[in-house]
Parts: structure tokens; sequence; C-alpha cells
């Protein structure tokens, strides 16, 4: 029997009283590609930053891999929304994919962190690019060094906060081609705003608007999809019966 | 030129100032590039103003208005730090009310003092021709300070400037290493205090990073800048203002203005012309 690598039991969470995330339940397996859409301000960041352990539940409980994200961390990849970002901030890629190695009490980077970070680089396609500052960088490579950055913790779990917003439709389709390869050896749950995004190699989608509800992939005929995202979409099913 | 040489070699309060001056450069270029990286100017200068508060007090009891002043920085710190990582306070309107109710603490203080009150324009603008031996072991040891701690929580302090909330998800101690970023600022203030004076350390603090930063963009490299323009600044203002015996923290900042103006004209202009 395989541990789940995210639970989420009856989480409820609200900012100043405004409630956000309702009783919502979720299991995310140890090798799934879970996309997360839903309208601006339903919760999707939140839910997100919930799993990553940035806020802590109101009610409810949140696992990673067994345990709560704090005692979970060393599992969880983290990939920030692209648009709070500071672009011109003095660091080159490589030293910002060596940051994702950084835990609690060490000082020093040791063989171990630097092989990591080297593997995280490659697998993104870095490598030509790992000495120049970030500024430098496109909006698709940037992104690419976030998800390094991650990488380089060797995590179970991959969060990913709006990876795709502000990319052109290339950027956008290497980022999901590399998600849906990463799927193959963690979960992986990305918030999107682009319906177009959730139609590559996503699993399932969970759509959140205060609640949650998750739609399989498979099991839906395509054309209602397929007219309503204009593209060719191999997923998503309606079950809105599941929380009543 | 010549006749600074000679006084140099002549006079040794000019021989402090300007070991001074080059000793400051040290945790100003350091914790500089931090303020500026971090964009966070508005509240160094927050601090740097508060200083004045604790320096009017420890004079008015008749203490070393420096110490007064490290404990008023380290205050402010932390109190603009907590107002920061804490309350959902207008950050800006509380930076703002501590920087004057810092000063306005420090003037009814010193106004308060007995006798000639000679010093206040010190601390306002420098005056790095009266620095004390004992001031140049103090600037040595904060310097010392500032070096270890950086050199010890480098990777930290640079996850926690680049991206704070992904350095919280590895399990860095987030709000500590923000406020013990601070309380450095707050230390080299203190020390700049001497060279410059409080109103204008915050140009001194961040016009050699940000002159730096135009060209470099690694944060060790725009340290390692900062430091020796902080240095050039120092010691050319110093220089320059003495055969026509002007001020030297202000011909300092001036010289670094100028700089950064300049450095400002020829990055556009290269830009413009690079298309």
């Amino acid at each position: 029997m395989n541990m789940p690598a995210l639970v989420l039991e009856r989480v409820s969470f609200a900012y100043d009283h405004q409630p956000v995330l309702t009783d919502v339940d979720l299991v995310v397996a140890e090798n799934e590609l879970l996309g997360l859409i839903g309208p601006n301000g339903g919760g999707k960041s939140t839910l997100i930053k919930l799993a990553a352990g940035l806020l802590k539940p109101d009610s409810g409980t949140v696992r990673v891999c067994g345990r709560s994200p704090s005692a979970a961390r060393q599992e969880i990849g983290y990939v920030p929304q692209f648009a709070g970002f500071e672009r011109d901030f003095p660091i080159t890629v490589a030293q910002a994919v060596q940051l994702g190695r950084l835990g609690s009490g060490r000082l020093r980077w040791r063989k171990k962190d630097r092989e990591a970070a080297d593997r995280a680089i490659a697998e993104t396609r870095l490598e030509p690019l790992q000495n120049r500052p970030i500024s430098d960088l496109s909006g698709g490579e940037l992104q690419r060094v976030l998800i390094a950055r991650a990488l380089a913790g060797e995590p179970r779990l991959l969060l990913l906060d709006e990876p795709t917003s502000n990319l052109d439709q290339r950027a956008e389709e290497d980022i999901l081609q590399l998600l849906a390869r990463l799927s193959e050896r963690m979960a992986v749950i990305l918030v999107t705003h682009d319906v177009g995004f959730v139609a590559g190699g996503v699993q399932r989608v969970a759509c959140v608007n205060q609640t949650l509800m998750c739609h399989d992939t498979q099991g839906l005929t395509g054309d209602a999809i397929e007219a309503l995202y204009g593209h060719s979409v191999r997923l998503v099913h309606h079950d809105h019966g599941e929380h009543p | 030129m010549t006749e600074f040489l000679a006084a140099l070699s002549e006079h040794a309060f000019l021989q402090r100032a300007l070991a001074g001056g080059l000793l400051a450069s040290i945790g100003c270029g350091v914790m500089g590039t931090y303020v500026v990286v971090q964009r966070i100017s508005l509240l160094a200068g927050g601090i740097a103003h508060a200083v004045l508060g604790g320096m009017g007090v420890a004079y008015f009891f008749g203490h070393a208005p420096l110490n007064g002043a490290l404990v008023a920085a380290v205050v402010a710190a932390l109190i603009i730090g907590f107002v920061k990582l804490k309350l959902r306070e207008r950050e800006d309107t509380v930076i703002a009310a501590i920087w004057a109710v810092g000063m306005a603490v420090g003037i009814v203080f010193i106004t308060k003092t007995p006798g000639y009150n000679a010093d206040l324009m010190g601390y306002l603008f420098g005056n790095i021709l009266m620095i004390g031996t004992r001031d140049l072991w103090l600037i040595a040891a904060l310097d010392l300070a500032i070096l270890l701690l950086v050199g010890l929580f480098y990777r930290q302090f640079l996850a926690v400037c680049f991206d704070a909330e992904f350095a919280r998800v590895r399990g860095v101690r987030v709000d500590r290493y923000y406020l013990l970023l601070l309380v450095l600022v707050a230390l080299t203030v203190v020390m700049l205090i001497q060279v410059v004076g409080l109103i204008l350390v915050i140009a001194l603090m961040t016009l050699p990073a940000a002159i730096a930063s135009r060209f470099l963009s690694s944060l060790f490299a725009i340290m390692v800048a900062a430091v020796l323009l902080g240095g050039l600044f120092t010691t050319a203002g110093l220089a320059l203002s003495y055969g026509p015996d002007l001020a030297t923290g202000p011909v300092i900042i001036l010289l670094a203005g100028s700089t950064y103006l300049l450095t400002a004209a020829v990055r556009g202009f290269g830009r413009q012309t690079g298309r």
C-alpha cells in the first residue's frame, strides 16, 4: 500500500473571517498530476499554501507523505507565483537553484547538495544558462529556474502556483511536458488559470471554489470540453454530486 | 591633494578620520547591499533618524551618545521589523512615525541638557575629523560582527531576501533572519553616524551598492564593489574637503551622489545606443 503524497481532511480556512476554503477533502496519490482550476479568489493558491505549510488550516488536517507539512518539508517542492518575483535581484541561475537545498540548520553546501542542484539544472535544461543572472532570462526560463530550485530539494510532492501565467504557448507546453515527466516519480499539483493547460498530461482536475470538486480525466466525452476549451482534451469529468 | 597628503602624515586626527572612513566602508558596503536589493532604504532611514532619540537620552544622562545610539538603533530596528512581520499595519506610516518621534525625543533631551550643544550638528551631519581612537575600535568591532554574521548566514540571508516565502517552505526561520538583518543594518547606521551623521547615513549606505548593482549581478560581487566604492568616496571626500575646509560628510555624499547620477546616465545612454 502506498502512502498518498497529500491528504486534506475537512480542511477549512478563512482570511479575516472571510471563508476561502470550507470542508475540503482531497487525496493526491504519489505519482499523480493534479490540476487545480477555479475562479480568482476561489482558494487555489490558499490550498497550495496550506499543503506547503505556509498557512495553517483553521480546522481539519493536512498531511504530506503522512506527516504535517512542517515535519515533511524536505518532501515538498514549492514553486511560487511568478508574478510576485523580483526580476532584478542579483543572483545567478545556479545560485538560485542551490537555494532549493537550504534546510533549517545547515550553513554550508555539501557535495550531495551541489549534485542535487546540478541534477535539477540538467533536468530543466538550464545548463547553458546556469551562470547567467536571472534578470537576463525570459519568462519561460525563469519559470524553469523556479521549478529547478524546487526539484533541487528532491521532493515527493511538487506544488506549483500558476506556473504558466505570463508565458507564451511554447514555453507553456515546455513546462507542461516537464511536469508530466516529473509526475512519473513524484506527485505534482499545479494551479492554473489556463484551461488549455489542463488539457495536457493532467490526470485529474480539481475545481476549487471555496469547496472542492474533483474530476477524473477519464470517462468524459471530449466533445463538450473541446468546445468549451477550444483545445484537444482528454479529461475532465464533472461530477458535482460528490459534495452535496 | 599634496597638501592633504602632507597633512595626513602630520596629523593624527586625519589619520584617524581616514581609518574611520575606510573601516566604516566595510560594514556599509556589505549591509548597504542588502538594503538596496531588498529595497528597504526607507526602513533604514527610519532607524537612522530614530537613533537621535537614543543619543539625546544618553547625552542628557551623561553617557556617551554613541551607546545611546546603539540601543536606540537596535530597538528601532526590532520595532520596525516586528511591525512589518507581524502586524498588518501600514508599514510606511509606522516607519515615518518612528523616524519623527525618535528625532523629537532626541531634540527634547539634547536641548534640555545643560551647557552648549556643539555636538548636535555633529550627530546630524557627522564629523569624521573628530573620530577618536575609541570610535575606531567600536567601528572595527561592528565590522567584525557584521562580517562574521553575514559570512555565517550568507545563504540564509540570500534566501530570505530573494524569496522569503520559498525560504519559509524550506524551514528557514525567515522572521529571525529578517530581524537579524535589520539589527545589522541598525549597527551599520550607528557606525556611519560618526562619518557622515545620521541625516546623510542612508545615502552613504545605499549609493555605493546601488552603483555597483548597475554593473554586477551577484550579491557577493556587489558587496565587494560597494565596500571599495565606499572607501573611495570617504577617502576622496576627506581629501577634497580638507584644502578648502568644507564639511567632510556632505562632500562624501556629493561625490557618491554625483557618481550615482553619472552611472545612471552612462547606463541609460549605453542602453539606448545598444539597440
